[in-house]
């Protein structure tokens, strides 16, 4: 046997058929024909004009080739796996490969046979696991979303007990939570932020859970001993929020603890100033004063939300961030919208 | 007889080879078979007084395994984009693949197969976002492999669409 015979029988026995492109870009069999071949391409064995036009993938393929031989010179290309079928309706798997050998474009046409079968079958098993895993994500997702509601309501039930010893409902506690984030995102606030604080401002005064009721119910103006009495449901506040890891408890505990400080440091309960104010707390400070405002007490009527904005802008710079201020400006029309959903 | 190229793009498993068989031989397999590489099959369907042979290839679903060979597209006169309603997942696929496919093949038909309607319970895409899709001219069609539904007018809306187009393919 001749080493020419010996490729040829190797190249039979894988099941590859090797064609040869002439200079006129006609494709020879430079192998022994292959029976499965010939039953795929009848119009190949036919020398018919266009051999492959039973085989739109390989056609499709031989454009690609066309440009690589032309231009590469060098190494292979390979179209990747493709299923024909059969006049009889049998399916065959294979896979065409162009290549350069030194002047000549040389194409092989290799039935896959079982190895098709057995990359089918690794990937199938690799794509079962991760439809496995995205079902498995799906119900993660679905099980922290009914977490995240569940906590919502327990936070803003507890924020609403908080306040009810103070006449507050809970729409107080919703307008608070929904107005600061609307807020917090006109200000440009991150996401995590944005995520956190509608229950975290909606706990802004649940320090108020600690005031005596003669202090916290007193119809009337507060003595100086009773204002300071008053004043310490922000670090009550505090204190019940102190030490959890939670960002969210984190981040309430900074409200409550600084809600009522002032951009001039004339507020309370540590005195601070500017940005040393954190800016979550500004931007709450902004809407519960608001909040305050436009709703009726049972010592005052409730302000027009003109009035409001009025007290409000002539306290920009003093009580409250003016930036921050001039933000919830604009957003203000919003605001009365939910009032009127909210009430 | 007029002969159009159509590609059935998504991710992985959701169902483009059962929508094939469901248009071409109207028949199911509940079993998940995973389609390697592209599979040609043909469909002569009339409409607009024409008869058209749509052949149709199904290329294996995107994933981590395999990415979709855009030279596959060439000479596409429509595509559809398939969905499994079921997994959003296979949604936000599907919106990449359509960039990828129209930097390929231009501005020609496609319909976004919203498949596996027949699981109504499982259904997880957001309303809001296909509606999003439709108003911005996109075809979207509920449909289901496994029940027949919709199937037929989907690639019925396809061929006509594509038949009106009647610009040379690009790619």
């Amino acid at each position: 046997m001749t080493a020419r015979s010996v490729a040829g029988a190797v190249l039979g026995a894988l099941e590859v058929v090797v064609l040869e492109r002439g200079d006129d870009g006609r494709l020879t069999l430079a192998t022994d024909p292959q029976e499965w071949f010939h039953k795929l391409c009848p119009a190949f064995a036919k020398s018919e004009e266009s051999p492959f036009s039973s085989m739109p993938f390989l056609g499709n393929f031989l454009v690609d080739a066309e440009r690589f031989w032309r231009e590469s010179g060098t190494g292979q290309m390979e179209s990747g796996p493709w299923i024909e079928t059969d006049e009889e309706g049998r399916e065959w798997p294979l896979e065409a490969t162009a290549l350069c050998l030194d002047d000549r474009s040389v194409l092989l046409i290799r039935h896959l046979g079982s190895t098709y079968d057995d990359t089918r079958s690794v990937l199938q098993r690799a794509r079962e696991f991760n439809l496995d895993n995205e079902v498995l994500e799906a119900l993660v997702q679905a099980r922290t979303a009914t977490i995240r509601e569940r906590e919502e309501e327990i936070v803003l039930r507890l924020a609403t007990a908080a306040e009810f010893r103070d006449r507050e409902t809970g729409a107080h506690v919703r307008r608070i939570g929904i107005l600061s984030t609307r807020l917090a995102e006109a200000v440009g606030s991150d996401r995590g932020l944005l995520s956190d604080l509608p229950l975290a401002a909606a706990m802004h005064d649940i320090g108020k859970i600690g005031i005596p009721d003669e202090v916290l119910l007193k119809p009337g103006a507060l003595t100086p001993d009773e204002r300071a009495v008053m004043q310490r449901h922000t670090t009550i506040g505090a204190e019940i929020l102190e030490g959890s890891a939670a960002p969210v408890l984190r981040l309430a505990r900074e409200i409550a603890l600084n809600h009522h400080e002032k951009w001039d440091g004339s507020g309370y309960p540590n005195g601070r100033s500017g940005a040393d104010i954190p800016l979550s707390a500004r931007m709450v400070a902004v809407v519960d004063c608001y909040d305050a405002l436009v709703t009726a007490r049972v010592y005052r009527p409730a302000m027009t939300t003109k009035e409001a904005l009025i007290w409000l802008v002539s306290h920009r710079g003093k009580h409250y961030d003016r930036e921050i201020l001039d933000v919830f400006l604009t957003i203000e029309p919003e605001a009365r919208a939910l009032y009127r959903e909210l009430r | 007889m007029i002969q159009k190229k159509v590609c059935m793009i998504g991710a992985f498993a959701v169902g483009k080879t059962s929508l094939v068989r469901r248009y071409v031989s109207g028949i199911y397999s509940q079993r998940y078979l995973s389609t390697v590489g592209v599979k040609i099959d043909r469909r002569v369907i009339a409409t607009l007084g024409e008869e058209i042979t749509v052949m149709l290839w199904d290329l294996a679903g995107e994933d981590e395994f395999h990415s979709l060979r855009t030279s596959y597209l060439r000479g596409a006169a429509g595509y559809v984009l398939v969905v499994d309603g079921t997994r959003p997942r296979s949604f936000d696929t599907a919106l990449r693949l359509q960039r990828i496919a129209e930097t390929a093949l231009g501005d020609i038909p496609f319909v976004l197969a919203l498949n596996k309607h027949d699981l109504a319970e499982s259904w997880r895409l957001e309303e809001a976002a296909v509606e999003e899709l439709r108003a911005t001219g996109w075809h979207t069609m509920p449909c289901s492999a496994k029940t027949g539904e919709a199937v037929d007018a989907l690639f019925a809306d396809l061929a006509r669409r594509m038949l009106e187009a009647e610009v040379p393919p690009r790619g």
